[in-house]
């Protein structure tokens, strides 16, 4: 059966077998070869003109390609889309090296099609992957690939690179950062990360022919193909002949998506050039992305300068020179749907106390967080979900961590502390804030003492620092001040930060069942919605997180960025949607350079 | 002398391990996990699995063994934050950058700091030695990062004269030189102003002036030689400082040098990149100390090593 997706459109299902479909695959296939005639550039016509001009690879596909660009749109080699990127670590590009080490901020996973991708509005559309089905227990899952698609080393794309992509996630040598992601989900998962079981007896694998992926799953996952945005494939050759950082190096790069590697300086650049063979289903105006490597707390300048075209989260004094100087050029995106909050350690004293918890959400005047510091950057949050995320229930529940500081006193009597001063001292620990994290924490801090009483204090914590203590069993943090967003976009990811045993103390067998139930419930969309909103409603009404913004993330685009990426949303947000400018989103082919961007922004 | 050397040099290597074990017991002392910065617990398989990939399940005395051992055999480890390469490499890509600005930083204030120092005591309480004072005073308590920003608003967002950060043209090292320079600068210049003045005071340059000699050679033979050692005494010690590079300026001029790392292996539990940081520190300062015990013997002649 095809498993309905709850909150998206009927995806396409064309039989890979039906004449009509092959019609319009061999009418893409031609339309893509058009397309890598205009980027072979001076040379490919020229071998073309040695062929005889073929109408495949001759000028007129050329000219039909460059009549394709906007009128007001530069010529193909001033396409450069030059972005920064943070200093961190940088080790790959590829997502299953490593994800918290990637180059990312700016441009992203583009040497490979996923199986799905995002469009702008929030919907799961065919990316590599044609078409997907499960069986009727929503446990087996096939995935039909685009035959198409070929690495630019001159090997096909097939089933096989994604299997041995998902195995090398897997395997207990790589320990992969983000190994908590298919745990419970892919069959074999669990025992292929701890070595327990070969990793062929993972539960993906070839289907009746190389372009067909099967993904078998522990549970019902009706959630898996949003999930599956993460599948940006390794080649499995280039696997098997440089290793897992074979994307690392210009020379042992392999690329089956719309750009490939050109230069990799460390601490300085990362150059990506259009692939000229790639087959994917993204036409992607921008020729050259140039991705500078600098410290966050430097691209401002950089962007002042026309040195960068996209610049996200400017800190708050910044954003105020922004207001004033290029207020057309301020977006207000949605991001990765990511709420800000509070949360308490419930097992110790004082926050073992509900009512003290309660006292603690009513104390926050979210509104004036919002008008005096986040301006652009956040709306008030008082649930979990974000307005817009599936099954948020934002109004619903908006009362019941409303700010009230008269009722916030009630409780931090009720829980037994009549006279304030006798409250601990508090220390709320913020994870390696940014400027903007930090205002809101200090607010935040300023109005625990000035509604309750107490005396609260703020320290700012070291990532490294921050998350250790925070997954520490039991945990080390009793009062801290972190955020999450989600990783796919399913109800079920969001609400799943709060299970037992998770990321924090807090444990509601409740809220357990509902999540997990929700999360393997194969029926009705809309009651599906109804489980895990249930399951937000134990969360906010329990208090185990004070949650106080979700972040709209500010952009900064230069006017010459043009593109369908910047116009009102089916929800009216108009903006650079999240993943950004990555296969695994439409932006790429939605964007390109006008024709008056300066040139040499990206030679330096 | 060359047992005296041989001596220092031995010593310096007694003094690598000392640094390297305490530095190495530090780094596994000081909380957090090198690789705890993801949003969600890793899977304790995974935990595991990380450890025995890294060696961290290892006793610390075995792990601190192992290490020696690699480094005697000239293997530095991989960097955690660029594991595409070694550290050896890393800093082999890096440090050169340090060192041209830092060389060019040198070069420029040195010189210009002991001129201005000169004439400022040559010009004792003239116009010219409150402009050199007020002048160095500033350099002294302004930043070099503030001075980093007001220079690229001026001469980057403002006039486009000059690239507000980046690498790869003489254009791109300009900035960076003035704004590290200031601070170097303005130190040597209030160092040679001080010691001329105590040199020029002194009963010996008197003396030689009593017994008729040129001017210009009691300066340059009696006053200046005499300056010299407060000078080497305090501005050599900085040549280190400048040569390993301020991860100020690397980061508002996003030079690719080597002094970022000196934050960010500390942040992100690079334990390779920190001991190899920490043991070049100590290689560097330990040769800087060196000279300068050997520079004290010429500019003094009652000195001896011994």
């Amino acid at each position: 059966m095809i498993v309905k997706q709850p909150f998206r459109p009927q995806l396409p299902n064309d039989d890979p077998r039906d004449p009509a479909a092959i019609a319009r695959r061999i009418a893409l296939m031609e339309r893509r070869m058009r397309r890598r005639s205009l980027l072979g550039g001076t040379l490919g016509l020229a071998g073309l003109a040695a062929f005889g001009g073929g109408l495949r690879f001759g000028p007129a596909a050329a000219r039909a390609q460059e009549a394709s660009l906007p009128d007001d749109a530069a010529p193909a080699d001033q396409q450069v889309y030059v972005v920064p990127s943070g200093t961190g670590p940088d080790k790959t590009p590829d997502f299953y090296e490593s994800v918290y080490e990637r180059v990312s901020d700016g441009a992203s996973d583009l040497f490979s099609d996923p199986l799905v991708r995002l469009n702008r509005n929030f919907e799961i559309i065919p990316a590599a992957a044609l078409d997907w089905s499960s069986n009727d227990e929503g446990t087996v899952w096939t995935f039909n690939l685009e035959p198409a698609l070929m690495w630019n080393d001159g090997n096909p794309v097939t089933a096989n690179d994604w299997v041995r992509t998902f195995q090398y996630g897997a395997d207990p040598a790589h320990a992969w950062d983000f190994t908590w992601f298919f745990q419970g989900v892919m069959a074999g998962w669990d025992e292929a990360i701890a070595g327990e079981i070969p990793l062929e007896e993972l539960g993906v694998r070839e289907g009746e022919n190389p372009n067909q992926l099967i993904v078998e799953t522990q549970a019902p996952a009706p959630f898996l193909p949003a999930m599956l945005l993460y599948s940006t494939p390794l080649s499995a050759a280039a696997l098997d002949e440089h290793g897992p950082l074979y994307n690392s190096n210009p020379e042992t790069s392999v690329s089956a998506g719309p750009f490939m590697l050109d230069e990799w300086a460390v601490d300085q650049r990362v150059v990506y050039v259009a692939n000229p063979d790639y087959m994917g289903s993204l036409i992607v105006p921008v020729q050259r992305v140039v991705i500078k490597l600098a410290e966050p707390s430097t691209w401002f300048i950089m962007y002042q300068n026309d040195e960068i075209d996209f610049m996200v989260n400017p800190a708050p004094a910044d954003l105020v020179i922004a207001q004033a100087e290029f207020p057309d050029q301020i977006y207000s995106a949605v991001g990765d749907f990511r709420t800000h909050y509070l949360f308490f350690d419930v097992t110790q004293p004082p926050f073992d106390s509900l009512e003290v918890r309660q006292a603690f959400s009513h104390a926050i005047d979210r509104d004036a967080i919002k008008a005096q510091i986040l301006g652009p950057a956040g709306i008030p949050a008082y649930s979990w979900l974000a307005p817009g995320f599936p099954a948020a229930n934002s109004d619903g529940l908006a009362e019941i961590q409303a700010f009230d500081p008269d009722r916030a006193k009630e409780l931090l009597a009720a829980a037994g502390y009549d006279d304030p001063s006798t409250f601990p001292a508090q220390t709320l620990q913020v994870r390696n804030p940014t400027p903007l994290v930090s205002a809101v924490s200090q607010a935040t801090a300023a109005m625990l003492r000035e509604n309750l009483g107490i005396q609260v204090e703020v320290q700012d914590v070291d990532q490294d620092t921050f998350m250790d203590a925070l997954t520490a069993k039991p945990t080390e943090i009793l009062l801290g001040f972190v955020s999450y967003g989600m990783d796919f976009l399913d109800p079920y990811n969001m609400l799943s930060v709060w299970l037992s045993g998770g990321r924090h103390s807090w444990a509601n067998e409740e809220f357990d069942t509902l999540v997990r139930e929700g999360a393997s419930f194969i029926g009705e969309a809309d009651e599906r919605i109804e489980i895990f909103q249930n399951a937000e409603r134990i969360l906010v009404e329990d208090v185990p997180g004070v949650f106080i913004y979700h972040e709209t993330p500010v952009q900064l685009i230069k006017p010459w960025v043009l593109g369908e990426f910047k116009e009102p949303d089916a929800n009216g947000i108009a903006a650079m949607h999240w993943p950004g400018y990555s296969a695994m989103s439409t932006v790429p082919a939605e964007l390109y350079i006008g024709a008056d961007a300066p040139v040499g922004r990206g030679d330096s | 002398m060359a047992r005296y050397i041989l001596g220092r040099l031995l010593g310096l290597v007694f003094v690598l391990f000392a640094v390297s074990l305490i530095t190495f017991l530090l780094t596994r002392a000081v909380p957090g996990d090198p690789f705890a910065s993801g949003e969600r617990e890793l899977p304790e398989a995974t935990q595991i699995a990380r450890a025995e990939k890294y060696g961290f399940d290892q006793p610390i005395l075995v792990q601190y063994g192992r290490y020696v051992w690699n480094v005697l055999h000239g293997d530095f480890g991989v960097p955690f934050q660029s594991p595409s390469q070694t550290v050896v490499d890393l800093i082999r890509d890096t440090w050169p950058v340090t060192l041209r600005v830092g060389a060019l930083t040198i070069l420029i204030s040195y010189p210009l700091g002991i001129v201005l120092g000169l004439l400022a005591a040559l010009h004792r309480n003239s116009w010219v030695d409150y402009a050199v004072t007020f002048g160095s005073t500033l350099g002294m308590v302004l930043p070099n990062f503030v001075v980093a920003i007001w220079l690229i608003l001026l001469f980057s967002v403002g006039l486009g004269w000059f690239p507000s950060g980046g690498w790869g043209s003489p254009a791109h090292i300009v900035l960076p030189v003035i704004a590290y320079s200031l601070l170097p600068t303005a130190l040597v210049a209030r160092y040679t102003r001080v010691s001329l003045l105590e040199s020029l005071g002194a009963d010996h340059v008197r003396t030689a002036r009593a017994k008729g000699l040129a001017e210009r050679k009691v300066l340059v033979w009696h006053v200046a030689r005499n300056a010299m050692i407060p000078f080497v005494t305090i501005m050599i010690p900085e040549i280190p400082n400048i040569l390993t590079g301020s991860i100020f300026i690397e980061q508002v001029f996003r030079l690719p040098g080597l002094g970022r790392f000196f934050v960010t292996s500390t942040l992100t539990r690079d334990y390779p990149m920190i001991l190899a940081l920490v043991l070049l520190v100590a290689v560097v300062w330990g040769i800087t100390y060196l000279l300068t015990d050997i520079l004290y013997t010429w500019l003094d002649p009652r000195i001896r090593l011994l």
